[in-house]
């Protein structure tokens, strides 16, 4: 109901509402809102008390006046950062990604001290030794990687790489058979090279 | 409630953990099947030329003395459960000597230790013989026989 009225009222709200707007805006100075009651009576209690008071705030103060024509607000583009130049001893990190896992599940030391190994190198000269025992030597490894030879050949005598063996599939024939076909597994050894003959 | 449970063993990225073990050796997290005494790292795998508990002496452990860094602990199985303490007396002055950590277990607890300690993330070393004397329960027989061939067909 309140739509329909505000509609056909419109026409006549709107009259000449032009000319109304431009008188508004044209007047010197806007009026001011008006006030709340207990604002007035405030002030009319202060204009009976303390009239020197609104007297004063109405004068203009020529000190206040000529400092704020001193006051200048300007706004300038912030300074750029300047790149902080790196030191090459101490890098900071490239990444923010997490870091991996391992490779062996523990963190490997850069620097190894004599008489000792890192896992990786260890398993490393077990296999060259495994696969060519000539070539080799527990010599050659303890010097190669700062060990005493007595702990190599021990190693070398004790610990040893596995062989590997695979399955093997079995081949499907062409014949039909009823029910489900399983392919059964069997452990069969693959074909090594054989180095004993060559030496 | 919901309630759910992870296997240690299933989870891979965890590292090498034993599933299973019999006289002959171990069956491994990654489906291999190792045969005879072995060293487990973390990741790593290396077979133990020895034979029995007698053949652990100084020299057969030497690769865990000069392993940088020093492993956290070795779990050794010994196979059967032993019932003296001379073996303990015989490896003692080594393990003073080279400050290595060592726990000795008969094989089946150390396996379970081992599996433990490695999905913590610990760096720790395993060195395992298969026990002598192993008695498979009938799920277990069930089991070996279900990964090679079908159960309800009867063999040539």
């Amino acid at each position: 109901m309140g739509k329909i009225l505000s509609l056909a009222m419109k026409p006549i709200r709107d009259f000449n509402f032009e000319s109304r707007a431009h008188k508004v805006i044209s007047r010197e100075k806007p009026a001011p809102a008006p006030k709340y009651k207990v604002d007035l009576l405030e002030l009319e209690r202060i204009q009976r008390d303390h009239p020197e008071i609104i007297e004063e705030n109405l004068k203009k103060d020529e000190m206040l006046n000529k400092r704020l024509k001193n006051v200048f607000v300007d706004s300038y583009d912030p300074a750029k950062l300047q790149k902080q130049p790196q030191n090459p001893n101490r890098p900071l990190p490239t990444s923010r990604t997490p870091a991996g896992d391992f490779e062996y599940g523990f963190h490997e030391p850069r620097e190894v001290p004599p008489g000792r190994v890192t896992l990786k190198n260890a398993l490393q000269f077990i296999n060259n030794h495994q696969l060519d025992p000539k070539n080799y030597t527990s010599t050659k490894i303890a010097l190669q990687y700062n060990l005493p030879e007595e702990t190599v050949k021990h190693i070398l005598m004790y610990c040893k790489i596995f062989e590997m063996y695979f399955p093997k599939e079995e081949k499907k024939t062409k014949t039909s058979f009823f029910g489900r076909y399983v392919p059964r597994k069997e452990i069969v050894r693959t074909k090594l090279e054989d180095t004993s003959s060559k030496d | 409630m919901k309630s759910t449970v992870s296997i240690l063993n299933n989870e891979l990225d965890l590292g090498l953990m034993i599933n299973s073990y019999s006289e002959v050796g171990f069956r491994l997290n990654n489906d291999f099947t190792i045969l005879g005494p072995v060293i487990l790292f973390p990741r790593s795998a290396l077979s133990w030329n020895v034979g029995s508990i007698n053949d652990i002496t100084e020299e057969s452990l030497s690769l865990f003395t000069v392993l940088e860094p020093k492993i956290d602990l070795l779990v050794l199985g010994t196979g059967d459960k032993i019932e003296d303490t001379s073996f303990h007396k015989k490896i003692f002055p080594f393990l003073k000597k080279h400050k290595i950590n060592l726990e000795i277990l008969p094989t089946d607890q150390a396996c379970s230790t081992f599996n433990f300690l490695n999905s913590e993330g610990r760096y720790i070393a395993a060195a395992l013989i298969p026990p002598t004397k192993f008695t498979p329960t009938d799920h277990e027989v069930f089991d070996t026989k279900q990964r090679y061939q079908n159960i309800y067909e009867v063999q040539d």
